[in-house]
């Protein structure tokens, strides 16, 4: 038997890199594969692992294309629990979530999409920092396993300044990672939101959610194969994207060739390998691949098909599609196609936009009419404090029935615009009486500052009058002393009147009749 | 292996993209042997207008383990006369044993020590014993236990 699973075609870009695993397990067999006897099968289907040796060697050619692993793994997916899981009814769990893997990825192997800042990387991997921790004096950072590396090596100093990393004495040279003293939480924050490349499907993703992407959405990542929970307990894993309701790792035969292959590669076998999968086209002689047989029929020239018009009433209908071409260039009803066409989508895109249109008024006049009866609400309101308002005022009894049939006749928009010039009217009211009270505060403060002026005056005004009185007295004094003074003189001068003529001409000259002088000096001078 | 390479690979990038003055790639075709030549700026008259080829052989355990780094004699690129430098191209230098080595230089920190080892070096000559080390040494570089004697040069 020729190996059925040669590789596949190592130009064809398309085709994915496979390669066959030796790794895994041999796939198991069901009942559909003749060449196998029966307690085989059984023995198979119930210990996959514990008769793989003896199988390995009968059908080692025929094993599942598996890709090889992306770098960054760090060792291959495992399942969480190796055997069958079941429901609480004793079933095979039908639960997707059942079949995730554990996966362990190697970080300092991802790719960084977004820029990572010089300070945030260890300068011993040149990488982000992953699981950083500090040096305990000089407070150094580094990525964990890379200080742990570097200490085996080189001994408890940090390779920067070859500082003591002071460790705890007590610590085991096993166990030195752990007495780390873990980075700040704001810089393994910083690098764990970083942006890396998924290492499955180069999707962004990012770094602290990598590996539960890879678990839980990425589609080109493994899972196990659905057969897992069955009693054949299927150990093989399949991309998530491949994922089918049932494990489809047994080997059945090539319709097209007889070939015996797993059917979980029956796609890719037909696709690439399959001996038959090339067949000429019965009408146009052209070989295609049957994979495309679709695209084929799309395209052969031979297949009968209908104008492109026929929709508008051409009646040029299955002819083969090379004569086609030449009525489609020439189709009467090829003006009037093009336009239908065209005035089709302009009516589609005016459906489109009418469409919007009438969804925005609609929300409007939703809006407009809630507005509305907002006001309404605002306006009976009014009205009603209004006329209960009308009715203290008349000195009615404010009864609510009463008030509110004051005037039936008069309608809403009057009773606010009533309300409102009575609210202005009220205001104004109160703003008059206001003037009026400043008017009276301000006579009031006016008086009150007269009063105060007065009384500071007059004590002034008699001090006026006091040193007025004592002027006026000592004018009396100045006056009663010069003219004793002239009294003297003038005796003086009558005297010695021959000796000094100066002193009888001022004599003569003056007309003063001399007082008495003591008249003069014994009396008080009068006020 | 990972790890090492992913390290070289950026540091490859970096010296793909800048230099410093005096140091060139010759070639790095993979990760484990590459070929660089560095000169001496200044107008020392022992390294006037030479050229020295360096050859550095990165381990799996790069940069936790030293790489080995070894001058090679071609016809245009001699031995550099050093007292720390034997004339078959051994280095001694503590930067690049297992006791010196920190995991945080780098290529182009090695080249620059280099470059600064014989700019500062005044004395034409060869270590002590050379003749005889370079007769009888079958050892790697690395695993000679050089005794730094002397730290004036």
């Amino acid at each position: 038997m020729p190996p059925p699973n040669s590789p596949v075609q190592p130009n064809d870009v398309s085709a994915p890199a496979l390669i066959p695993d030796s790794s895994l397990p041999t796939p198991h067999f069901r009942e559909d594969d003749e060449d196998i006897e029966d307690d085989a099968i059984r023995t198979i289907n119930y210990h996959p692992f514990d008769v793989k040796e003896e199988f390995d060697e009968r059908f080692d050619q025929i094993k599942p294309f598996v890709r090889p692993l992306p770098s960054a793994y760090i060792e291959a997916p495992q399942a969480r629990f190796h055997g069958p899981i079941l429901d609480t009814d004793g079933q095979p769990s039908q639960n997707i979530d059942t079949l995730r893997l554990v996966h362990k990825i190697d970080f300092s192997a991802l790719d960084y999409l977004s820029h990572v800042d010089q300070n945030l990387m260890c300068s011993i991997c040149r990488m982000a920092f992953y699981k950083p921790v500090m040096a305990r004096r000089c407070l150094h950072l580094f990525c964990r396993s890379c200080l742990d590396q570097a200490i085996k090596h080189n001994g408890a100093v940090c390779p920067i300044d070859r500082r003591s990393l002071e460790l705890p004495p007590d610590v085991s040279s096993e166990n030195v990672a752990g007495s780390f003293v873990k980075a700040p939480h704001a810089i393994r924050n910083q690098v764990d939101a970083l942006i890396v490349q998924c290492p499955a499907c180069l999707d962004q993703v990012v770094r602290s959610e990598v590996e539960s992407h890879l678990a839980n959405e990425c589609p080109e990542a493994l899972m196990s194969c659905p057969g897992k929970n069955n009693v054949e307990n299927c150990q093989y894993q399949i991309l998530r994207k491949d994922l089918t309701a049932r494990c489809l790792h047994y080997i059945g035969r090539c319709d097209d060739c007889g070939e015996k292959v797993l059917m979980i590669d029956m796609r890719l076998h037909k696709r690439y390998d399959c001996k038959e999968r090339m067949t000429s086209c019965a009408l146009c002689g052209t070989e295609y691949n049957k994979f495309d047989a679709q695209d084929h029929h799309d395209e052969c020239p031979e297949i009968e098909a209908s104008c492109k018009w026929v929709d508008f009433g051409c009646t040029h209908r299955m002819v083969k599609r090379s004569s086609l071409q030449s009525h489609e260039d020439n189709c009467n009803f090829r003006f009037i196609g093009n336009q239908i066409e065209m005035l089709t989508t302009q009516m589609s895109h005016l459906k489109v936009q009418l469409k919007d249109r009438q969804r925005i008024s609609d929300s409007r006049i939703g809006v407009l009419e809630s507005t509305t009866r907002e006001t309404e609400k605002n306006v009976r309101r009014f009205t009603r404090a209004q006329n209960e308002d009308y009715a203290t005022l008349m000195g009615r009894n404010p009864l609510s029935g009463l008030s509110e049939d004051v005037d039936p006749v008069v309608t809403t928009s009057d009773y606010h615009i009533m309300s409102l010039l009575e609210r202005q009217t009220n205001r104004i009211d109160r703003m008059e009486a206001n003037i009026h009270e400043i008017e009276a505060s301000v006579r009031a403060s006016e008086a009150r500052s007269t009063t105060t002026i007065f009384n500071e005056i007059i004590p002034i005004k008699n001090e006026v009058m006091e040193l007025r009185s004592s002027q006026q007295t000592n004018a009396m004094h100045t006056r009663w002393l010069m003219q004793l003074r002239l009294a003297e003189n003038r005796r003086r001068g009558t005297t010695v009147g021959s000796n000094a003529g100066g002193g009888g001409e001022s004599n003569n000259s003056s007309p003063i009749v001399p007082h008495r002088s003591s008249d003069s000096l014994h009396q008080p001078p009068r006020l | 292996m990972a790890f090492a390479t992913k390290r070289l690979g950026k540091e490859l990038k970096k010296l793909h993209e800048s230099l410093p003055p005096g140091i060139e790639l010759v070639s790095a075709e993979d990760f484990q042997d590459w070929l660089l030549d560095i000169r001496v700026l200044d107008a020392n008259p022992l390294y006037l207008n030479q050229t020295y080829r360096l050859k550095f052989k990165f381990s799996a355990q790069y940069p936790i383990e030293p790489p080995e780094v070894v001058f090679v004699n071609t016809k245009d690129r001699p031995i550099p006369m050093h007292p720390h430098i034997y004339s078959n191209g051994i280095i001694c230098l503590d930067l690049l044993g297992s006791q010196g080595w920190t995991p945080i230089q780098n290529v182009e920190s090695i080249c620059m020590s280099l470059q600064s080892m014989l700019t500062g070096n005044s004395k034409n000559e060869r270590p002590e014993g050379d003749q005889q080390f370079v007769a009888n040494n079958r050892r790697r570089p690395r695993d000679i236990d050089f005794y730094y004697h002397d730290n004036t040069v």
